[in-house]
Protein backbone atom coordinates (compact mmCIF):
# COMPACT_ATOMS: atom_id res chain seq x y z
CA UNK A 1 0.00 0.00 0.00
CA UNK A 2 2.53 2.64 1.36
CA UNK A 3 4.24 1.60 -1.75
CA UNK A 4 1.94 3.25 -4.44
CA UNK A 5 2.38 6.70 -3.01
CA UNK A 6 4.50 8.48 -5.30
CA UNK A 7 4.37 12.10 -4.41
CA UNK A 8 3.86 14.31 -1.71
CA UNK A 9 0.69 15.90 -3.51
CA UNK A 10 -0.62 12.24 -3.58
CA UNK A 11 0.08 11.59 -0.21
CA UNK A 12 -1.86 15.13 0.79
CA UNK A 13 -5.06 14.02 -1.22
CA UNK A 14 -5.20 10.14 0.55
CA UNK A 15 -4.60 12.15 3.82
CA UNK A 16 -8.31 13.88 3.26
CA UNK A 17 -9.97 10.82 3.17
CA UNK A 18 -8.43 9.64 6.19
CA UNK A 19 -5.84 7.29 5.03
CA UNK A 20 -3.72 6.44 7.94
CA UNK A 21 -1.10 5.07 5.88
CA UNK A 22 -0.57 7.96 4.20
CA UNK A 23 -0.45 9.69 7.44
CA UNK A 24 2.41 7.74 8.47
CA UNK A 25 4.21 7.83 5.44
CA UNK A 26 4.06 11.61 5.73
CA UNK A 27 5.30 10.97 9.36
CA UNK A 28 8.10 8.57 7.68
CA UNK A 29 9.24 11.18 5.32
CA UNK A 30 9.27 14.05 7.55
CA UNK A 31 9.95 13.78 10.87
CA UNK A 32 13.05 13.50 10.98
CA UNK A 33 13.78 16.66 9.15
CA UNK A 34 11.19 18.00 11.27
CA UNK A 35 12.77 17.15 14.36
CA UNK A 36 16.55 18.09 13.62
CA UNK A 37 14.91 21.86 12.58
CA UNK A 38 12.81 22.05 15.79
CA UNK A 39 15.90 20.89 17.81
CA UNK A 40 17.92 23.69 15.98
CA UNK A 41 15.19 26.46 17.35
CA UNK A 42 13.96 24.96 20.53
CA UNK A 43 17.65 23.15 21.82
CA UNK A 44 16.07 20.93 23.67
CA UNK A 45 14.78 17.21 23.01
CA UNK A 46 11.78 17.11 25.11
CA UNK A 47 10.65 20.49 23.69
CA UNK A 48 11.77 19.77 20.16
CA UNK A 49 9.34 16.40 20.32
CA UNK A 50 6.83 18.16 21.51
CA UNK A 51 7.14 20.27 18.72
CA UNK A 52 6.80 18.02 15.96
CA UNK A 53 4.17 15.73 17.63
CA UNK A 54 1.99 18.43 18.20
CA UNK A 55 3.00 19.33 14.04
CA UNK A 56 1.65 15.71 13.19
CA UNK A 57 -1.48 15.44 15.81
CA UNK A 58 -2.75 19.17 14.27
CA UNK A 59 -2.41 17.68 11.27
CA UNK A 60 -4.59 14.17 11.59
CA UNK A 61 -7.24 15.99 13.71
CA UNK A 62 -7.67 18.33 10.67
CA UNK A 63 -7.07 16.51 8.03
CA UNK A 64 -10.68 16.92 6.83
CA UNK A 65 -10.49 20.83 6.30
CA UNK A 66 -6.93 21.39 5.36
CA UNK A 67 -5.38 22.84 1.86
CA UNK A 68 -1.81 21.85 1.89
CA UNK A 69 -0.29 22.93 -1.73
CA UNK A 70 2.97 22.09 -0.97
CA UNK A 71 3.49 19.56 2.27
CA UNK A 72 6.97 20.45 3.11
CA UNK A 73 6.84 23.84 3.17
CA UNK A 74 2.97 23.59 5.23
CA UNK A 75 5.16 21.77 7.46
CA UNK A 76 8.24 23.80 7.91
CA UNK A 77 5.86 26.29 8.67
CA UNK A 78 3.64 24.68 11.58
CA UNK A 79 7.55 24.07 13.09
CA UNK A 80 8.07 27.46 12.66
CA UNK A 81 5.32 28.59 14.46
CA UNK A 82 5.35 25.68 17.29
CA UNK A 83 8.51 26.38 17.83
CA UNK A 84 8.41 30.22 18.31
CA UNK A 85 5.65 29.19 20.57
CA UNK A 86 8.34 26.93 22.63
CA UNK A 87 10.57 29.50 22.55
CA UNK A 88 7.71 32.70 23.72
CA UNK A 89 7.23 29.97 26.74
CA UNK A 90 10.82 29.67 28.18
CA UNK A 91 10.67 33.76 27.64
CA UNK A 92 7.85 34.14 30.17
CA UNK A 93 9.36 31.78 32.58
CA UNK A 94 12.48 33.61 32.80
CA UNK A 95 10.70 36.27 32.77
CA UNK A 96 8.65 34.79 35.38
CA UNK A 97 11.89 33.61 37.03
CA UNK A 98 13.47 36.88 37.37
CA UNK A 99 10.64 39.31 38.34
CA UNK A 100 11.50 39.19 41.83
CA UNK A 101 14.53 41.28 40.81
CA UNK A 102 12.97 43.61 38.00
CA UNK A 103 11.64 46.46 38.57
CA UNK A 104 7.36 47.40 37.14
CA UNK A 105 8.66 49.17 33.99
CA UNK A 106 6.77 52.37 33.19
CA UNK A 107 6.30 52.24 29.35
CA UNK A 108 2.69 51.59 28.42
CA UNK A 109 2.44 48.24 26.78
CA UNK A 110 2.42 49.27 23.25
CA UNK A 111 5.30 51.67 23.86
CA UNK A 112 6.90 48.53 24.70
CA UNK A 113 6.23 47.00 21.44
CA UNK A 114 6.98 49.14 19.27
CA UNK A 115 10.35 49.97 21.16
CA UNK A 116 11.08 45.66 21.08
CA UNK A 117 10.19 46.13 17.21
CA UNK A 118 12.56 48.83 16.46
CA UNK A 119 15.08 47.35 18.31
CA UNK A 120 15.35 44.48 16.77
CA UNK A 121 14.49 46.16 13.12
CA UNK A 122 17.84 48.18 13.95
CA UNK A 123 19.76 45.13 14.75
CA UNK A 124 19.01 43.55 11.89
CA UNK A 125 19.27 46.33 9.83
CA UNK A 126 22.59 46.94 11.14
CA UNK A 127 23.21 43.26 10.87
CA UNK A 128 22.36 43.18 6.95
CA UNK A 129 24.76 46.37 6.81
CA UNK A 130 27.80 44.30 7.85
CA UNK A 131 27.36 41.72 5.46
CA UNK A 132 29.88 41.48 2.68
CA UNK A 133 28.54 42.53 -0.61
CA UNK A 134 27.82 39.57 -2.45
CA UNK A 135 25.85 38.20 1.26
CA UNK A 136 24.09 41.48 1.43
CA UNK A 137 22.60 40.74 -1.30
CA UNK A 138 21.56 37.02 -1.52
CA UNK A 139 20.55 37.38 1.83
CA UNK A 140 17.84 40.69 1.00
CA UNK A 141 16.59 38.42 -2.31
CA UNK A 142 15.95 35.36 0.34
CA UNK A 143 15.24 36.85 3.17
CA UNK A 144 13.35 39.98 2.02
CA UNK A 145 12.21 39.26 -1.02
CA UNK A 146 11.44 35.41 -0.47
CA UNK A 147 13.35 34.55 -3.47
CA UNK A 148 14.35 30.41 -3.11
CA UNK A 149 17.71 29.69 -3.76
CA UNK A 150 16.89 28.09 -7.31
CA UNK A 151 15.46 31.96 -8.68
CA UNK A 152 17.98 34.08 -7.28
CA UNK A 153 20.70 31.64 -8.96
CA UNK A 154 18.51 32.17 -12.00
CA UNK A 155 18.37 36.13 -11.54
CA UNK A 156 22.27 36.64 -10.45
CA UNK A 157 23.22 33.95 -13.17
CA UNK A 158 25.63 32.14 -10.34
CA UNK A 159 25.35 28.19 -9.74
CA UNK A 160 22.65 27.29 -6.86
CA UNK A 161 25.27 26.52 -4.55
CA UNK A 162 26.77 28.99 -4.39
CA UNK A 163 23.77 31.08 -3.45
CA UNK A 164 22.91 28.44 -0.70
CA UNK A 165 26.41 29.03 0.54
CA UNK A 166 25.70 32.49 0.31
CA UNK A 167 22.54 32.16 2.02
CA UNK A 168 23.95 29.92 5.03
CA UNK A 169 27.20 32.49 5.57
CA UNK A 170 25.14 35.27 5.73
CA UNK A 171 22.55 33.65 8.34
CA UNK A 172 25.77 32.52 10.26
CA UNK A 173 26.30 35.98 10.46
CA UNK A 174 23.57 37.67 11.14
CA UNK A 175 23.13 35.31 13.96
CA UNK A 176 25.95 36.42 15.72
CA UNK A 177 24.63 40.35 15.05
CA UNK A 178 21.62 38.98 16.45
CA UNK A 179 23.10 37.20 19.36
CA UNK A 180 20.90 39.23 21.97
CA UNK A 181 17.78 38.45 20.60
CA UNK A 182 18.51 34.41 20.77
CA UNK A 183 19.83 33.06 23.63
CA UNK A 184 19.97 35.14 25.93
CA UNK A 185 16.10 33.45 26.56
CA UNK A 186 17.47 30.56 26.99
CA UNK A 187 17.22 28.73 30.16
CA UNK A 188 17.59 25.37 31.52
CA UNK A 189 15.73 22.47 29.41
CA UNK A 190 14.34 21.44 32.47
CA UNK A 191 11.90 23.91 32.64
CA UNK A 192 11.04 24.78 29.65
CA UNK A 193 10.21 21.17 28.99
CA UNK A 194 7.45 21.02 31.29
CA UNK A 195 4.89 19.85 29.41
CA UNK B 1 16.90 42.56 25.17
CA UNK B 2 17.31 42.32 29.24
CA UNK B 3 15.34 44.98 29.72
CA UNK B 4 12.97 45.19 26.78
CA UNK B 5 11.73 41.26 26.79
CA UNK B 6 8.49 42.03 27.63
CA UNK B 7 8.11 43.77 24.44
CA UNK B 8 9.18 41.64 22.50
CA UNK B 9 7.05 38.76 24.08
CA UNK B 10 3.96 41.18 23.31
CA UNK B 11 5.45 41.44 19.45
CA UNK B 12 6.07 37.36 19.27
CA UNK B 13 2.87 37.19 21.14
CA UNK B 14 0.83 39.08 17.50
CA UNK B 15 3.32 37.15 15.22
CA UNK B 16 1.66 34.00 16.87
CA UNK B 17 -1.92 35.44 16.77
CA UNK B 18 -1.12 36.78 13.08
CA UNK B 19 -1.49 40.50 13.86
CA UNK B 20 1.40 41.72 12.96
CA UNK B 21 1.98 44.24 10.11
CA UNK B 22 4.45 43.20 7.35
CA UNK B 23 7.52 44.46 8.69
CA UNK B 24 7.28 43.23 11.45
CA UNK B 25 6.29 39.64 10.34
CA UNK B 26 9.95 40.28 8.43
CA UNK B 27 11.58 41.34 11.34
CA UNK B 28 10.53 37.95 13.07
CA UNK B 29 11.28 35.53 10.13
CA UNK B 30 14.84 36.63 9.65
CA UNK B 31 15.68 36.35 13.14
CA UNK B 32 13.70 33.12 13.68
CA UNK B 33 15.71 32.31 10.40
CA UNK B 34 19.10 33.01 12.50
CA UNK B 35 18.60 31.04 15.32
CA UNK B 36 20.58 27.82 15.47
CA UNK B 37 20.86 26.13 18.88
CA UNK B 38 23.06 23.77 20.26
CA UNK B 39 21.36 20.83 21.97
CA UNK B 40 21.72 21.09 25.83
CA UNK B 41 24.02 19.08 27.58
CA UNK B 42 22.45 16.76 30.23
CA UNK B 43 19.32 16.83 28.37
CA UNK B 44 18.19 13.65 28.51
CA UNK B 45 19.20 11.74 25.31
CA UNK B 46 17.28 9.36 23.42
CA UNK B 47 18.50 8.23 20.16
CA UNK B 48 16.55 9.74 17.01
CA UNK B 49 14.91 6.26 16.52
CA UNK B 50 13.25 6.15 19.94
CA UNK B 51 12.34 9.83 19.21
CA UNK B 52 11.17 8.00 15.98
CA UNK B 53 9.42 5.67 18.01
CA UNK B 54 8.38 7.30 20.34
CA UNK B 55 6.24 10.06 19.20
CA UNK B 56 4.70 7.35 16.30
CA UNK B 57 3.40 5.76 19.48
CA UNK B 58 2.08 8.43 21.44
CA UNK B 59 0.33 10.07 17.57
CA UNK B 60 -1.39 7.16 17.56
CA UNK B 61 -2.76 6.97 20.86
CA UNK B 62 -3.75 10.75 20.71
CA UNK B 63 -5.10 10.67 17.22
CA UNK B 64 -7.63 8.05 17.89
CA UNK B 65 -8.47 9.92 20.93
CA UNK B 66 -8.96 13.11 19.36
CA UNK B 67 -11.04 11.33 16.10
CA UNK B 68 -13.49 10.06 19.00
CA UNK B 69 -13.82 13.85 19.56
CA UNK B 70 -14.35 14.58 16.34
CA UNK B 71 -16.73 12.71 15.99
CA UNK B 72 -18.87 13.56 18.65
CA UNK B 73 -19.20 17.44 16.82
CA UNK B 74 -22.81 17.52 16.06
CA UNK B 75 -24.04 18.20 12.81
CA UNK B 76 -26.01 21.84 12.18
CA UNK B 77 -29.02 22.66 14.01
CA UNK B 78 -27.99 19.85 16.63
CA UNK B 79 -29.64 22.02 18.92
CA UNK B 80 -33.02 21.30 17.64
CA UNK B 81 -32.75 17.59 18.48
CA UNK B 82 -34.16 16.06 20.92
CA UNK B 83 -31.52 14.01 21.89
CA UNK B 84 -29.21 17.09 22.59
CA UNK B 85 -31.95 19.13 24.35
CA UNK B 86 -31.81 16.10 26.73
CA UNK B 87 -28.34 16.04 26.61
CA UNK B 88 -27.81 19.49 27.57
CA UNK B 89 -30.12 19.41 30.28
CA UNK B 90 -28.39 16.28 31.70
CA UNK B 91 -24.95 18.88 31.61
CA UNK B 92 -26.63 21.39 32.87
CA UNK B 93 -27.11 19.15 36.07
CA UNK B 94 -24.05 17.86 36.02
CA UNK B 95 -22.63 20.99 35.84
CA UNK B 96 -24.77 22.36 38.85
CA UNK B 97 -23.33 19.12 40.65
CA UNK B 98 -19.72 19.91 39.98
CA UNK B 99 -20.63 23.45 40.81
CA UNK B 100 -22.25 22.42 44.07
CA UNK B 101 -19.02 20.36 45.30
CA UNK B 102 -16.60 22.70 44.16
CA UNK B 103 -17.92 25.58 46.48
CA UNK B 104 -20.26 23.93 49.04
CA UNK B 105 -18.49 21.08 49.69
CA UNK B 106 -14.76 22.37 48.80
CA UNK B 107 -12.91 20.84 50.90
CA UNK B 108 -12.77 17.44 49.01
CA UNK B 109 -11.58 18.98 46.04
CA UNK B 110 -8.47 20.66 44.32
CA UNK B 111 -9.29 24.22 43.63
CA UNK B 112 -8.83 25.15 40.33
CA UNK B 113 -8.83 21.03 39.04
CA UNK B 114 -12.10 19.30 37.43
CA UNK B 115 -13.63 17.22 39.98
CA UNK B 116 -13.86 14.20 37.14
CA UNK B 117 -10.15 13.33 37.13
CA UNK B 118 -9.67 13.24 40.53
CA UNK B 119 -12.63 10.80 41.52
CA UNK B 120 -11.50 7.87 39.83
CA UNK B 121 -8.19 7.86 41.38
CA UNK B 122 -7.19 5.80 44.85
CA UNK B 123 -8.00 7.84 47.91
CA UNK B 124 -4.76 7.52 50.33
CA UNK B 125 -6.17 9.59 53.30
CA UNK B 126 -4.78 9.79 56.92
CA UNK B 127 -7.23 9.54 59.59
CA UNK B 128 -4.68 9.24 62.33
CA UNK B 129 -2.57 11.83 64.06
CA UNK B 130 0.93 10.38 63.13
CA UNK B 131 2.34 10.62 60.01
CA UNK B 132 1.15 8.29 57.45
CA UNK B 133 3.44 6.81 54.55
CA UNK B 134 2.44 5.83 50.81
CA UNK B 135 4.08 3.84 48.51
CA UNK B 136 3.17 4.67 44.67
CA UNK B 137 4.00 2.11 41.82
CA UNK B 138 6.86 3.77 41.14
CA UNK B 139 8.59 3.30 44.23
CA UNK B 140 8.19 7.25 45.35
CA UNK B 141 7.48 7.91 48.70
CA UNK B 142 4.84 9.85 50.08
CA UNK B 143 4.55 11.42 53.42
CA UNK B 144 1.19 12.20 54.61
CA UNK B 145 0.36 14.79 57.36
CA UNK B 146 -2.73 13.97 59.62
CA UNK B 147 -5.64 15.01 58.03
CA UNK B 148 -3.87 14.79 54.01
CA UNK B 149 -5.65 13.20 51.27
CA UNK B 150 -3.63 11.80 48.58
CA UNK B 151 -5.30 10.91 45.28
CA UNK B 152 -3.13 8.75 42.82
CA UNK B 153 -3.55 6.54 40.20
CA UNK B 154 -2.71 2.52 40.41
CA UNK B 155 -0.53 2.61 37.73
CA UNK B 156 1.15 5.84 36.10
CA UNK B 157 0.49 7.12 32.43
CA UNK B 158 3.70 6.18 30.59
CA UNK B 159 4.04 10.21 29.79
CA UNK B 160 3.53 12.01 33.22
CA UNK B 161 2.69 10.62 36.93
CA UNK B 162 -0.11 13.04 38.35
CA UNK B 163 -1.29 13.17 41.42
CA UNK B 164 -3.59 15.47 44.11
CA UNK B 165 -2.62 16.49 47.44
CA UNK B 166 -5.18 17.87 50.19
CA UNK B 167 -3.26 18.97 53.32
CA UNK B 168 0.20 18.75 53.66
CA UNK B 169 2.44 15.95 52.88
CA UNK B 170 6.70 15.82 51.88
CA UNK B 171 7.47 14.30 48.78
CA UNK B 172 10.34 11.89 48.21
CA UNK B 173 10.30 10.91 44.03
CA UNK B 174 11.35 8.53 42.30
CA UNK B 175 13.92 9.68 39.27
CA UNK B 176 12.40 9.50 36.05
CA UNK B 177 13.65 11.92 33.83
CA UNK B 178 10.98 10.78 31.15
CA UNK B 179 8.25 11.08 33.15
CA UNK B 180 7.63 14.24 35.06
CA UNK B 181 5.84 13.95 38.45
CA UNK B 182 3.03 16.60 38.91
CA UNK B 183 1.58 17.05 42.21
CA UNK B 184 -1.49 19.27 41.82
CA UNK B 185 -2.84 21.32 44.79
CA UNK B 186 -5.44 24.44 45.81
CA UNK B 187 -4.31 26.97 43.37
CA UNK B 188 -0.64 25.27 42.23
CA UNK B 189 1.06 22.85 40.46
CA UNK B 190 4.78 21.49 41.85
CA UNK B 191 6.63 19.50 39.23
CA UNK B 192 9.47 17.70 39.48
CA UNK B 193 11.77 14.79 37.91
CA UNK B 194 12.55 13.03 41.34
CA UNK B 195 13.55 14.82 44.33
CA UNK B 196 12.31 14.89 47.82
CA UNK B 197 9.95 18.72 48.88
CA UNK B 198 7.34 18.95 51.14
CA UNK B 199 3.69 20.92 50.11
CA UNK B 200 2.20 22.71 52.97
CA UNK B 201 -1.72 24.09 52.51
CA UNK B 202 -2.68 26.77 54.47
CA UNK B 203 -6.45 27.79 54.10
CA UNK B 204 -6.45 29.50 56.71
CA UNK B 205 -4.23 31.55 55.98
CA UNK B 206 -4.60 31.43 51.89
CA UNK B 207 -1.49 30.36 51.43
CA UNK B 208 0.54 26.94 49.77
CA UNK B 209 4.17 26.61 50.79
CA UNK B 210 6.44 23.89 48.68
CA UNK B 211 9.86 23.41 49.85
CA UNK B 212 12.38 21.86 48.68
CA UNK B 213 14.97 19.41 50.26
CA UNK B 214 16.82 17.70 46.96
CA UNK B 215 17.08 18.39 43.41
CA UNK B 216 15.00 20.83 41.39
CA UNK B 217 11.18 21.76 42.20
CA UNK B 218 8.86 23.78 39.36
CA UNK B 219 5.93 25.44 40.85
CA UNK B 220 3.50 27.55 39.16
CA UNK B 221 -0.10 28.43 39.53
CA UNK B 222 -3.53 26.54 38.12
CA UNK B 223 -4.76 28.18 34.79
CA UNK B 224 -7.99 29.41 35.00
CA UNK B 225 -8.86 27.61 32.46
CA UNK B 226 -8.92 23.66 32.92
CA UNK B 227 -8.05 23.04 29.54
CA UNK B 228 -4.72 24.73 29.97
CA UNK B 229 -4.10 23.56 33.43
CA UNK B 230 -0.69 22.90 33.14
CA UNK B 231 -0.18 24.90 29.95
CA UNK B 232 2.91 27.27 30.36
CA UNK B 233 2.18 30.90 29.91
CA UNK B 234 0.65 31.19 33.50
CA UNK B 235 4.65 31.58 34.92
CA UNK B 236 6.42 29.93 37.91
CA UNK B 237 9.51 29.29 40.00
CA UNK B 238 12.29 27.32 39.65
CA UNK B 239 13.61 25.85 43.20
CA UNK B 240 16.49 24.54 44.31
CA UNK B 241 17.25 22.90 47.26
CA UNK B 242 16.83 24.96 50.39
CA UNK B 243 14.70 27.32 48.70
CA UNK B 244 10.86 27.14 49.33
CA UNK B 245 8.05 28.95 47.88
CA UNK B 246 4.83 30.73 49.30
CA UNK B 247 2.33 31.03 47.29
CA UNK B 248 -0.70 33.48 48.00
CA UNK B 249 -4.04 32.35 47.06
CA UNK B 250 -5.44 35.83 47.08
CA UNK B 251 -2.63 38.34 45.51
CA UNK B 252 -1.50 35.07 43.39
CA UNK B 253 1.67 36.35 44.31
CA UNK B 254 4.97 33.56 44.67
CA UNK B 255 7.17 34.92 47.44
CA UNK B 256 10.83 32.53 47.38
CA UNK B 257 12.92 32.16 50.59
CA UNK B 258 14.62 29.60 51.70
CA UNK B 259 14.06 26.98 54.39
CA UNK B 260 13.54 27.34 58.33
CA UNK B 261 16.62 25.10 58.24
CA UNK B 262 18.84 24.71 55.53
CA UNK B 263 20.54 21.48 55.16
CA UNK B 264 23.84 20.47 53.46
CA UNK B 265 22.84 19.65 49.86
CA UNK B 266 23.19 15.94 49.07
CA UNK B 267 25.27 16.38 46.10
CA UNK B 268 27.64 18.15 48.11
CA UNK B 269 29.24 15.57 50.15
CA UNK B 270 32.41 16.58 50.71
CA UNK B 271 31.29 19.47 52.66
CA UNK B 272 29.85 16.55 55.24
CA UNK B 273 33.09 15.91 56.81
CA UNK B 274 33.25 17.95 59.96
CA UNK B 275 36.96 19.63 59.50
CA UNK B 276 35.64 21.39 56.37
CA UNK B 277 33.90 23.95 58.94
CA UNK B 278 36.80 24.47 61.02
CA UNK B 279 38.50 27.72 60.37
CA UNK B 280 42.40 28.68 61.16
CA UNK B 281 42.48 32.34 60.23
CA UNK B 282 40.62 31.99 56.68
CA UNK B 283 39.19 34.70 55.11
CA UNK B 284 35.75 35.23 55.29
CA UNK B 285 35.32 35.23 51.58
CA UNK B 286 36.80 31.45 51.55
CA UNK B 287 34.16 30.86 54.34
CA UNK B 288 31.52 32.28 52.10
CA UNK B 289 31.64 30.59 49.28
CA UNK B 290 32.18 27.14 51.30
CA UNK B 291 28.67 28.10 52.63
CA UNK B 292 26.88 29.14 49.53
CA UNK B 293 28.26 25.82 47.66
CA UNK B 294 27.25 23.78 50.50
CA UNK B 295 24.11 24.84 51.52
CA UNK B 296 23.60 26.26 47.58
CA UNK B 297 22.38 29.66 48.50
CA UNK B 298 23.67 33.04 47.41
CA UNK B 299 25.42 35.08 50.28
CA UNK B 300 26.42 38.79 49.54
CA UNK B 301 28.27 41.24 51.70
CA UNK B 302 27.31 45.02 51.66
CA UNK B 303 31.62 45.83 51.27
CA UNK B 304 34.48 44.78 50.30
CA UNK B 305 35.92 45.05 53.89
CA UNK B 306 34.52 42.36 55.38
CA UNK B 307 35.20 40.56 53.05
CA UNK B 308 39.03 40.56 54.34
CA UNK B 309 37.63 39.69 58.25
CA UNK B 310 40.07 36.62 59.31
CA UNK B 311 37.62 33.92 60.74
CA UNK B 312 38.81 31.50 63.68
CA UNK B 313 36.50 29.27 64.33
CA UNK B 314 34.67 25.67 64.97
CA UNK B 315 31.19 25.95 62.95
CA UNK B 316 30.76 22.09 62.28
CA UNK B 317 28.24 21.03 64.56
CA UNK B 318 26.01 24.21 63.82
CA UNK B 319 22.81 24.63 60.96
CA UNK B 320 23.46 27.32 58.62
CA UNK B 321 21.86 29.77 60.62
CA UNK B 322 23.64 29.32 63.56
CA UNK B 323 27.11 29.04 61.23
CA UNK B 324 26.17 32.17 60.21
CA UNK B 325 25.20 34.40 63.91
CA UNK B 326 29.05 32.66 64.92
CA UNK B 327 30.62 34.63 62.26
CA UNK B 328 28.46 37.81 62.68
CA UNK B 329 29.46 37.54 66.23
CA UNK B 330 33.09 37.38 66.04
CA UNK B 331 33.30 40.09 62.82
CA UNK B 332 30.55 42.61 64.44
CA UNK B 333 28.05 42.40 61.64
CA UNK B 334 24.45 41.21 61.04
CA UNK B 335 22.73 39.12 58.58
CA UNK B 336 19.17 39.02 57.38
CA UNK B 337 17.15 37.18 54.94
CA UNK B 338 16.44 38.74 51.76
CA UNK B 339 13.96 36.70 49.83
CA UNK B 340 15.81 33.97 48.80
CA UNK B 341 19.29 35.72 49.60
CA UNK B 342 20.90 36.08 52.66
CA UNK B 343 22.92 39.68 52.80
CA UNK B 344 25.72 40.32 55.54
CA UNK B 345 26.55 43.70 56.41
CA UNK B 346 29.38 45.07 58.67
CA UNK B 347 32.05 47.65 58.92
CA UNK B 348 34.90 45.46 57.93
CA UNK B 349 37.64 44.38 60.24
CA UNK B 350 41.03 46.60 60.76
CA UNK B 351 44.06 44.95 58.57
CA UNK B 352 45.48 42.61 60.98
CA UNK B 353 47.68 41.05 58.69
Amino acid sequence: MQDTFSSDADLVSYLTTGDEHAFQEIYDRYWHKLYRLAMSKVGCQENAKEVVQDVFLDLWVRHKEVHIEHLDRYLFSAVKYGALKSIRKEIVRRQYQESFIETVSELSADTENTLAFEELSRAITQGIEQLPEKGREIFRLNRIQHMSAREISELLKIPERTVEYHIAHALGLMRGYLKDYIISLLIVCFTASLL
Amino acid sequence: MQTNRKGFLKLLDRYLKNKVNDNEKQAIDIWYGTIQREPEEGAPVLTENEVKTQMWMDLKSRMHNDMQEDLNVPGPRWWQSRYYQLAAACALLLLSFVFYRSYVHRDTLISGMPDLEITDMIQGSNTTSLAKNIQLSDGSQITLDPGAVLFYPKEFDREKRVVYLKGNGFFNITKDPQRPFLVYTDNIMTKVLGTSFRIVNDNAQGLVEVSVATGKVFVEKLADDDAEKSATGNGGVLLTPNKKVIYYTDSEKYVVSLVEKPQIIEKENEYRKPETFIFRGAPLSQVLAKLEKAYGVEISVNNEKVEDCVITADLSQDDLYGKLEIICAAINAKFELKDDRINLTGEGCKANK
